[in-house]
């Protein structure tokens, strides 16, 4: 539960969305991120530290310079949020499936 | 991962698919312990006033939905007020086809809940039900 909110609190910034978009093609470090968005290293850093908190990207630490770590995406929260999102589905489904019982039941009654 | 469709066929013409939707929403609703804001309290829903409306023993009221559009027979739209500071939005459409009308439910803007949605995620119908199978998953 706690994971899905990090999740959702992570998807809620459309740069943090462009982000995972840019990381789905690959993985890619912090510079070359930051180009794509059209945004300076310190101020995507701050997205970037949101996303590897929410565990939707792990940042390999190889070199000191925070702009060379490599940023990959994290399979285990895209599943669990899938799986949230087919609940929303299977209820929107349930409800569906029960109107067109009610609707077929009331045709029956009038024809 | 914005949005999730659900879409239905029904053996009526769209205007009479339209009218048992929203007249006789109270009919064909499934209840459940998880379907409503106030389960101990709630015995019915209703279109009315303008909005979707969850009704409740004691003659009161919560409104978990807003009517933004009614265009009988094709559309129907309203704005979820359950999570006041997300923008989520119900659009259901009604589409003639051979046999019927086809009945397609999206309810989008699920990635608009804002940061600090752990406080309010939990307060709306379809997010307290999902949450809870969401929970129950974890318990299987």
């Amino acid at each position: 539960m706690a994971e899905l909110d990090a999740t959702l609190a992570a998807l809620a910034d459309p740069t943090r969305r462009k982000v995972i978009d840019l990381l789905r093609q690959g993985p890619r470090p912090a510079g070359e991120l930051a180009q794509a968005v059209q945004m300076s290293a310190p101020a995507l850093s701050r997205h970037l530290r949101v996303l590897r908190a929410g565990g939707l990207v792990h940042a390999e630490t190889g070199g000191t310079d925070a702009r060379l770590r490599l940023y990959t995406l994290r399979p285990e929260p895209f599943a669990a949020l899938q799986a949230w999102l087919d609940q929303v589905q299977a209820f929107w489904a349930e409800q569906l499936g029960s109107f067109k019982e009610h609707v077929e039941r009331t045709q029956e009654d009038t024809s | 991962m914005n949005a999730v469709q659900a879409s239905v066929t029904v053996p009526v013409d769209p205007a009479t698919a339209f009218r048992i939707f929203t007249d006789e929403i109270d009919s064909w609703y499934v209840r459940g312990r998880h379907s409503w804001v106030d389960p101990d309290r709630a015995v019915g829903i209703r279109f009315q006033d303008g909005y979707l409306r969850e009704l409740w023993s004691d003659g009161g009221h919560v409104d978990t939905g807003k009517i933004i559009m009614w265009e009988p027979p094709r559309r129907l739209v309203w704005a979820d007020l359950i999570n006041e500071t997300g923008q989520m939005e119900i659009e259901v459409a009604f589409s003639p086809v051979d046999g019927g009308t086809e009945v397609v439910l999206e309810h989008r803007g699920l990635d608009t809940l804002p940061p600090d949605v752990a406080g309010r995620i939990r307060r709306g119908y379809s997010w307290n039900i999902v949450l809870r199978w969401y929970a129950d998953q974890w318990e299987r």
